[in-house]
């Protein structure tokens, strides 16, 4: 191994070599250890030159597979905050929670740095195993195993598409490599049906990941009974995740047969998610039904393809990842050993218990909702232009029309948390941890709605 | 005054009540008292002065917004927006006023001062991104406002407004996107900005969806007939501030938008879309009448009156002729003034009988002379009593009809008519007949007739002499009316 090689990998040793250590410190440190390991592996993808390093078969070191990686490490960090006081109440083992949170950092960032199908996969199948123990943490917690059981069963059986459809990839087209496993796939090839048939199945496998519709059935249940903070890191880092890598390496305009298949998944998620998101009277359900529709409009960029639809889509996700993640923080800095506070009652009157939680739910979720000045609503601007642009017309129509709708399951919980009836008093404080994680994603959500600027520029700078 | 000169007064006008809301935050409801003085000033400050006009606007700034999609933060102002500008202001500090004895979270007053930012930057805006930006951000401040003070149904009337407007500025955000996507194409030059927009070569078959959807938002916001069944729920259950506000200045919005955007943009779908805006207009002003004047409820039966006199404003753009237009754009202010005035003194009355149901009210006037002489009073101007204003800006607007077509000055005529109806059967059965509700009632406090008094005082001002204001509208219509001409729209 070469040093060049070795300075390539080595945000990914750090949070592998992390990830093991951790369970060697003690109780009360580990998390701490987690939240350092991943700033550190975040640095170290910066640290290097860009120019002298360079891609290993597996993986690449492209500007795009850092700013990724440091995305996920800092999401892994934010996630090893969040949990500080939420385990104590719990007394969750600290040291394998870390662990496995810089584990699951670590297959995303394999994920989205993957240049071959094979590296694809083991990053995939290394995010998914940490996450089947994350869920189920909460020993005490039956729906929390519950969650862990429905998260494993579909998520075995995407593995199977997915080894399956690379299998049948690699028969048709010979190469393991992205790049060239999409170039030879295409109209001229001699065996472009089973190519086709191929993709098919690894794109199922993606949905079943990413939650679109008609492959959801599971998120509402998981993100119910998960531990809030784990619950964050599944809903932004495991699916941008997968974007990332579709975002990036699969150019999936070139593939023309494949679109009808990710048009009808687009739109069947939106109208599906926003459908079933408003009856919820369950904060994690509706944000589980919500996310469902946003990765409907992730699909958008997608389809738009280019340049174009891969910024789009990384602002997107971006601005989408930063609510979610504050909403299930806040979540958890609300919970106390009594449970978290999920339901739309539970949360009633929040805004006289603790004020800048209520603004701040309620921002994110204006936010999520798309309501300017916030970067929800840049990030639809610049998605459903870029979509626009590239022709799809009823798409973005029919993307409209449940954003409007969803207007309505967002409101209803803010009305709830100002509706100050006898104050139940069981509003905890959030700690150091909490507020520098809830502060950032504020920040974040509302300068990236007023001036998306900067934003544009970093994501353009890392875009390969 | 040079240094003053030099400050740009129209960014500070647009933030200065975000800041305030800031501060009201922080500091208790007494910002928001500070901010609309300090507003104020600014607002009368724009009058004078300013450096030289750039394409015949009275003051221009712009700011670098988001570079790579070409939006800017540009606004401009001109007698039109500089007259709505000082009616946002006004409205502000009466809806302020009118909310201080009641409403103590320091929240509220954040809310308003936030929506009367929106709406100061869509009276401003030059960008359509900003424009759009600054329509979402008047409206939800006051969607939460009703949903959180309102009456007894707040949330049902609150997601109803919501629903109906979104719908509406959804559409107007495709369309945006869609001509700014079309430019971008045919120029290679992306950009918000509507001078730039205002060149680009529409498809036929394409602008009159494009038109259509921007229109649609436009006309919910007013809201003419077929398009108001949010209204009566919203302003019924609203707190008195925001139906002034919805009421005084959102409607006017509506009708500024149609003029200022939807026209420069598509200035050839504009004269065909004419005659069907004057048939909604009479609609308005006939269906409105009617509803007032079978309304129980005092609010509603204001409410209804308002729509009334939109169809009216509206019947003058639909007309698009100066004298018409002149009279068209003044009403705007005016009605602003008379609506708002309106709503004021029905909540006065409400504190006193705790009621707005009709039948329980009676014989005010012996009981409350002031606050009867007020009502008595903004109704005749509601009325188009001459010598008040709504008088100056209908009589302009008929007269523009007529000229356009006799029919339309006819059936106005008729909505005046029945303007007498409704107003006289409100003013009888509140003022005059046997004295019904609670036994003591205390005739209007000092900070209630500080509140009124200005406001009538503007009613008679420009009744008796608009000139000075007709004057302030001359080049905004000039320039309207330049837009078809150049164009070859009109004959």
């Amino acid at each position: 191994m070469t040093l060049n090689a070795l300075l390539t990998l080595l945000p990914f040793l750090v949070l592998f070599i992390g990830s093991v250590a951790v369970l060697f410190v003690s109780e009360r440190r580990a998390l701490r250890f987690g939240v350092f390991c991943a700033l550190i592996a975040a640095g170290f993808a910066w640290w290097p030159c860009a120019a002298s390093v360079s891609d290993t078969p597996l993986v690449s070191s492209g500007p795009f597979a850092r700013g990724c990686l440091t995305v996920w490490a800092l999401l892994g960090a934010a996630t090893c905050l969040l949990a500080e006081r939420y385990r104590a109440s719990r007394r969750f083992a600290s040291p394998e929670f870390a662990g496995l949170v810089l584990f699951c950092v670590l297959g995303m960032s394999i994920l989205s740095a993957s240049t071959s199908l094979v590296s694809l996969f083991l990053g995939l199948e290394a995010m998914t195993l940490a996450f089947y123990v994350l869920i189920a943490f909460d020993r005490d917690n039956p729906t929390g195993a519950e969650a862990g059981l429905k998260y494993l069963l579909p998520g075995f059986l995407a593995s199977a598409l997915l080894a399956f459809g690379i299998a049948i990839v690699y028969a048709a087209t010979g190469t393991f490599a992205l790049h060239g496993s999409v170039t030879f796939a295409g109209g001229d090839a001699s065996m472009h049906a089973i190519a086709m048939l191929g993709w098919t199945l690894i794109i199922c496998a993606m949905a079943f990941k990413a939650s679109l519709a008609p492959f959801h059935l599971w998120t509402p249940d998981v993100y119910q009974g998960a531990p809030a903070p784990v619950a964050g890191l599944l809903a932004s880092g495991s699916k941008g995740a997968v974007f990332a890598v579709l975002l990036a390496s699969i150019p999936l305009a070139l593939i023309a047969p494949l679109r009808p298949l990710l048009a009808g998944l687009a739109a069947l998620s939106m109208l599906a998610g926003t459908f079933a998101a408003l009856p919820q009277t369950n904060l994690k359900r509706m944000l589980a039904y919500s996310s469902v529709v946003h990765m409907g409009y992730m699909v958008l960029a997608l389809l738009t393809g280019q340049r174009a639809g891969l910024e789009a889509g990384m602002f997107y996700l971006l601005s989408y990842g930063a609510a979610t993640v504050a909403a299930f923080g806040l979540l958890a800095s609300l919970s106390d050993s009594s449970g978290e506070p999920q339901n739309y009652a539970a949360l009633e009157g929040l805004a006289c218990k603790s004020p800048w939680r209520a603004a701040l739910l309620t921002i994110l979720l204006l936010s999520l909702a798309g309501f300017p000045p916030l970067a929800g609503f840049m990030g639809k601007l610049v998605l459903f232009s870029s979509a626009l642009d590239a022709g799809y017309v009823w798409l973005v129509a029919l993307a409209l029309f449940s954003s409007l709708v969803s207007c309505y399951y967002y409101l209803r919980p803010i009305v709830r948390l100002f509706r100050c009836g006898p104050i139940a008093a069981n509003s905890v404080a959030a700690n150091g941890g909490e507020r520098v994680v809830l502060w950032l994603c504020a920040i974040i959500i509302v300068t990236a709605g007023i001036y998306p600027g900067p934003f544009f520029q970093m994501i353009s700078a890392i875009a390969p | 005054m040079n240094g003053l000169s030099n400050i740009p007064w129209l960014s500070v006008l647009l933030l200065l009540p975000l800041v305030g809301a800031l501060a009201c935050l922080a500091w208790g409801r007494r910002a928001a008292v500070v901010t609309v003085f300090l507003e104020s000033i600014v607002a009368l400050l724009l009058l004078s002065g300013g450096g030289a006009p750039i394409l015949s606007w009275m003051r221009f700034e712009e700011w670098i917004w988001i570079d790579r999609y070409g939006a800017r933060i540009s606004l401009g102002l001109d007698g039109l927006s500089l007259l709505l500008v000082w009616l946002t202001v006004i409205l502000l500090a009466v809806a302020v006023g009118l909310s201080w004895p009641r409403y103590r979270q320091s929240g509220f007053y954040a809310l308003l001062l936030t929506s009367c930012s929106g709406i100061l930057g869509v009276f401003l805006a030059q960008d359509l991104l900003l424009f759009y930006v600054c329509w979402e951000i008047m409206l939800l401040p006051l969607i939460l406002c009703i949903a959180l003070w309102g009456g007894a149904r707040r949330v049902e009337a609150a997601f109803k407004l919501l629903l109906f407007t979104l719908a509406g500025s959804l559409l107007m955000l495709l369309a945006f996107l869609g001509l700014f996507l079309l430019h971008g194409r045919q120029t290679g030059d992306y950009s918000f900005a509507l001078q730039s927009l205002g060149t680009t070569v529409v498809p036929p078959e394409l602008a009159p969806w494009l038109f259509g959807c921007m229109a649609l938002a436009f006309l919910v916001k007013v809201p003419v007939v077929p398009l108001h069944g949010w209204l009566p729920d919203a302003y019924q259950e609203a707190p008195v501030a925001v139906t002034l506000l919805l009421s005084g200045v959102l409607a006017k919005a509506g009708i500024f938008g149609l003029v200022r955007v939807a026209l420069p943009l598509f200035p050839e779908t504009w004269t065909s879309f004419l005659p069907a805006l004057g048939v909604l207009a009479l609609v308005s002003i006939g269906y409105g009448g009617w509803l007032a004047f079978v309304q129980t409820d005092l609010k509603r039966l204001v409410a209804y009156i308002s729509v009334a006199h939109l169809g009216f404003i509206a019947l003058g753009v639909a007309a698009f002729n100066a004298i018409a237009l002149q009279g068209a754009m003044l009403q705007l202010f005016n009605h602003g003034i008379t609506t708002a005035a309106l709503f004021a003194v029905v909540a006065l009355v409400e504190r006193r009988t705790a009621s707005r149901e009709l039948s329980e009210l009676g014989g005010l006037w012996s009981r409350t002379p002031q606050l009867g002489a007020m009502l008595l009073f903004f109704s005749l101007a509601a009325l188009g009593l001459p010598g008040l204003n709504i008088f100056t800006g209908e009589i302009l607007i008929l007269l523009g009809a007529f000229a356009v077509h006799p029919w339309w000055g006819a059936a106005g005529m008729v909505g005046v008519l029945l303007a007498a109806c409704y107003t006289l059967r409100m003013v009888q059965g509140v003022l005059w007949g046997v004295p019904r509700g609670p036994e003591i009632m205390t005739d209007m406090n000092r900070g209630e007739t500080l509140l009124l008094a200005p406001l009538a005082g503007l009613v008679l001002w420009l009744g008796v002499y608009p000139l000075p204001y007709l004057k302030l509208l001359r080049g905004p219509v000039e320039r309207l009316l330049a837009h078809l001409v150049t164009t070859g729209g009109l004959p």
